[in-house]
């Protein structure tokens, strides 16, 4: 007995079914009805689909050399536990995160060495000024946070990152909508009609940076990015002179599902722009599959900066290599609500004189 | 009835006015994607394909004028 071939109805789900009347497909709940050939490309185009495959090799870093971590200590921060890695003579005496002392720990070994370094190209010099620009022209912001804006602490910190490259390959269908809409002397009419779209291709990255320390907060790192990778170097120890290096505490395997989502968030928009023409478009199914997917251990400069106003502590980051600058600022609550009663009355005389005078 | 709906439309534009102002204050976001990190030339589409399936078409009488 042979098996009975079934198709379901795009639009509402039910057993579609070949109508004679018409020599078409209809679906007898929602009386759709669709061309034979439409239902073949639609049924085809979903039996083709994966699941989406997201997998990385990472083992990136690699070790030290014999007598390379000589004069290099861990210091502790026995406030919030933070770890970081100075020469010796560094001289590292608080901690970039929290301010509070640091106490040395030990010799540094023991962790992986990292594969590349974007040196500093910024100063501390530049920083300050940075930030003096990154207060200018902020509505709302309490005048006395400008007037005693004072440091507490500056510190060049090169900051580890797990490095990720891969190629991806994306399937995704999607339905999209066209709209007419037009009307008579009685009706309003909208007509849509729906299509199945389907694209799929491969797109490739390179160097999506993850934070790899528990202690940098990952939304102030992601803030000052990017980094230009074509200005990393092979690592020397030499780059940390005079600077601190955090030491990384978050895996590779760990750091990877942020790496998936902000790909798999790139590959979605860049296929969703090719979808063109239509009034309304929605993703039903997207597969995407990694393949090379590789890590890389590095450190990139970033340089930190801690003041404190009203008992609460602000930091601020500088791309180190950039000078992109971000933080977040304090809010002054009476000068947000009087602007807000200031343009109330002046919008609502505004609509006023519009509404009565201008429209009737 | 014109002051009322003045007033309320009025703080609606001053309520987004002010909040487009304070958002400068908040410079730290997470990123939500890894757009600056496609490679180069590496996107190519090897499928392209838009089928139509099916029209509907929605009528609603017109409200009538006395």
């Amino acid at each position: 007995m042979s098996a009975l071939l079934e198709y379901k109805c795009p639009c509402c789900g039910g057993k579609v079914e070949f109508d004679s009347g018409t020599q078409q497909m209809k679906c007898p709940y929602c009386d759709s009805e669709f061309t034979i050939e439409a239902m073949k490309e639609y049924e085809a185009a979903q039996a083709g689909e994966q699941e989406s495959s997201m997998n990385w090799d990472t083992n990136a870093g690699t070790e030290w050399s014999d007598g390379e971590t000589a004069g290099m200590k861990v210091f502790l921060c026995q406030s919030c536990g933070g770890e970081i890695i100075a020469e010796e003579t560094t001289g590292a005496s608080s901690c970039p995160y929290c301010g509070n002392p640091v106490v040395m720990k030990g010799s540094f070994d023991g962790d992986l060495r990292p594969d590349m370094v974007i040196p500093f190209k910024l100063d501390k010099k530049t920083a300050v000024e940075k930030l003096s620009e990154h207060l200018k022209g902020k509505k709302f912001l309490p005048k006395m946070f400008k007037d005693q804006n004072h440091i507490d602490e500056i510190k060049g910190v090169y900051v580890p990152f797990w490095l990720f490259d891969a190629d991806s390959d994306a399937d995704v269908r999607y339905e999209a909508v066209k709209e007419r809409r037009w009307e008579d002397n009685r009706y309003r009419y909208v007509e849509k009609s729906y299509y199945s779209v389907r694209r799929a291709g491969k797109i490739a990255f390179e160097h999506v940076p993850v934070d790899g320390s528990s202690k940098m907060e990952d939304d102030l790192m992601e803030s000052v990015e990017p980094f230009d990778y074509k200005d990393a170097v092979p690592f020397e120890k030499a780059y940390l002179s005079g600077y601190l290096a955090d030491r990384y505490d978050v895996s590779a395997e760990e750091s990877i599902k942020r790496a998936n989502e902000r790909i798999e968030e790139s590959v979605k928009d860049k296929f969703r722009e090719s979808v063109t023409g239509y009034d309304s478009v929605k993703a039903e199914h997207t597969s995407i599959s990694l393949h090379n997917g590789t890590a890389k251990y590095v450190l990139y400069p970033v340089w930190i900066l801690n003041t404190t106003w009203n008992n609460q502590k602000y930091t601020f980051a500088m791309n180190g290599q950039t000078g992109k600058f971000v933080g977040n600022l304090p809010l002054d609550k009476g000068a947000f609500w009087r602007a807000f009663g200031i343009w109330s009355v002046i919008c609502s005389v505004i609509v006023y004189i519009i509404k009565v005078f201008l429209l009737k | 009835m014109d002051i009322f709906i003045s007033i309320g439309l009025g703080v609606a534009i001053a309520f987004i006015i002010v909040f487009i102002q304070k958002s400068s204050l908040k410079s730290v976001v997470k990123q939500r994607a890894a757009s600056c990190y496609i490679k180069d030339g590496s996107f190519k589409l090897n499928t392209s394909t838009d089928v139509f399936l099916y029209k509907k078409t929605e009528k609603t009488e017109k409200e009538k004028k006395e």
